[in-house]
């Protein structure tokens, strides 16, 4: 399931997403809630929401929970846990229900707009105070389950595609200056090593305003867009022919491999879209190259493959390998 | 949260959550649990977030009009150095119009 803002032809900033924490006065958190209660407090949000603000919904007795977790902004670390949780989502705005916080409500949009997503986020934040007087700290802002979160409860993060820099090997300097800016770096899979799909966002939540962390954020997220064209530059000056060679190898690989590791996948999917924003194949292949890197979670082929197949066993690289030539077998444009 | 400068008795009354609860989690049980653990949670708050400042801010729909309205007023100021009078009752219509969200 490919997502709404991933846009046809897509840059190095990929999308824009605002989340932020709230919760009831005189509810326990997640932690504390014993189950009954928190399914009796799903209910009851899926049943003021639901319909109405969302138009889709998910939880944990979900049939088909890998594939539409991602779909619906759902963490990979609250899915197997067996504690109520509720997703809702309508369009490219929803809210997650008990995942540590009562209400982790988003809004994405595609490429660097950070402001439209708080728009987004604004008109759905209202509608939470018709459920009890939300919980905020006299001194610090919104309280929230972790200490993390509290103050403006808000996390700002940018998606960015930077196949130039994974593959110069400079993602770790970002990391570093970034950490030393309050920002973080993350795969957008939760607990993966870095790759060449990144995540930065901001670290404190406490002190500023959220029109403030988003500035921030966004100013970081544009200053890797330009040390990615950098480095895809550097590595056309130094290594121009050994670059093209690999980018049409790695082309040829995708349409035709019957057996893909992931990392060699993520490799070839990142040099074959680096290849595709320097003109070298044809621009929608930048997209297909993101795509790719998409559907093949190894969540989404597990789920898509009866037997139970644990994370890396080569069990799945046929599957991979296939829906690869699946993809890649379309009519570039 | 490593902050051990709590009186490892002190419960929530909110939630039953302790101190010791809330360091092994990481998480706090309940929004009381703010007020009960404030000390050790401003330890907390000086590591996680670098800071323990006043968080008095106005809403974010506030924030948010705040800015489109001063937005607006610089676009009517920069459309009046320019002549541009058509845009300038365009701006100041909607800026008058007081719908700013």
């Amino acid at each position: 399931m490919i997502p709404p803002w991933l846009q046809d032809l897509p840059g190095i900033i990929l999308a824009s997403r605002v989340r932020a924490a709230r919760n009831l006065e005189g509810v326990p958190f997640r932690g504390v809630l014993p189950p009954m209660a928190a399914r009796d407090f799903c209910d009851r949000i899926r049943g003021t929401w639901f319909g109405g603000s969302f138009q889709e919904s998910l939880d944990e007795t979900g049939s088909d929970l890998a594939e539409r977790a991602d779909h619906l902004r759902v963490p990979s670390d609250i899915l197997e846990t067996g504690s109520p949780w509720l997703a809702l989502r309508s369009g490219s705005r929803g809210m997650i229900v008990l995942q540590s916080d009562h209400f982790r409500i988003w809004a994405v949009r595609s490429g660097l707009d950070l402001l439209g997503s708080l728009e987004d986020l604004a008109e759905i934040e209202p509608s939470l105070a018709s459920l009890g007087d939300l919980a905020r700290d006299p001194e610090w802002g919104w309280r929230t389950a972790s200490p993390e979160d509290v103050g403006t409860g808000l996390r700002a993060s940018v998606l960015v595609h930077a196949p130039a820099l994974w593959l110069a090997r400079r993602v770790s300097t970002l990391t570093d200056g970034l950490e030393a800016l309050g920002g973080r770096l993350t795969s957008p899979w939760h607990g993966e090593e870095l790759g060449s799909m990144l995540i930065v966002s901001n670290r404190a939540t406490l002190g500023s305003t959220e029109l403030e962390i988003a500035a921030r954020v966004g100013a970081w997220a544009a200053r890797i867009s330009q040390e990615e064209d950098r480095a895809a530059n550097d590595l056309v000056e130094h290594w121009g022919n050994e670059l093209r060679d690999s980018v049409h190898r790695s082309d040829a690989l995708l349409a035709s491999a019957r057996l893909l590791s992931p990392s060699e996948l993520a490799q070839r999917a990142a040099i074959a879209c680096l290849g595709a924003r320097l003109g070298w194949l044809p621009a929608s292949r930048a997209r297909d190259a993101i795509e790719l890197l998409m559907v093949t979670r190894p969540g989404t082929l597990r789920a898509r493959r009866s037997a139970e197949i644990p994370e890396g066993h080569p069990g799945l690289d046929d599957l991979r390998a296939s829906e690869t030539r699946r993809l890649w077998g379309r009519e570039p444009r | 949260m490593n902050s051990s400068n709590s009186d490892h008795s002190t419960v929530c009354p909110g939630c039953g959550h302790s101190w010791e609860d809330a360091r092994r989690t990481t998480f706090l049980g309940c929004s009381r649990c703010w007020d009960t653990f404030r000390e050790p949670l401003r330890q907390v708050l000086r590591e996680f977030q670098g800071t323990v400042a006043t968080q008095n801010v106005p809403g974010l729909r506030e924030q948010l009009v705040h800015r489109s309205r001063t937005d607006l007023e610089r676009g009517l100021r920069e459309a009046l150095e320019r002549e541009d009078y058509a845009e300038a009752l365009r701006l100041r219509d909607i800026l008058n119009s007081g719908d700013l969200a």
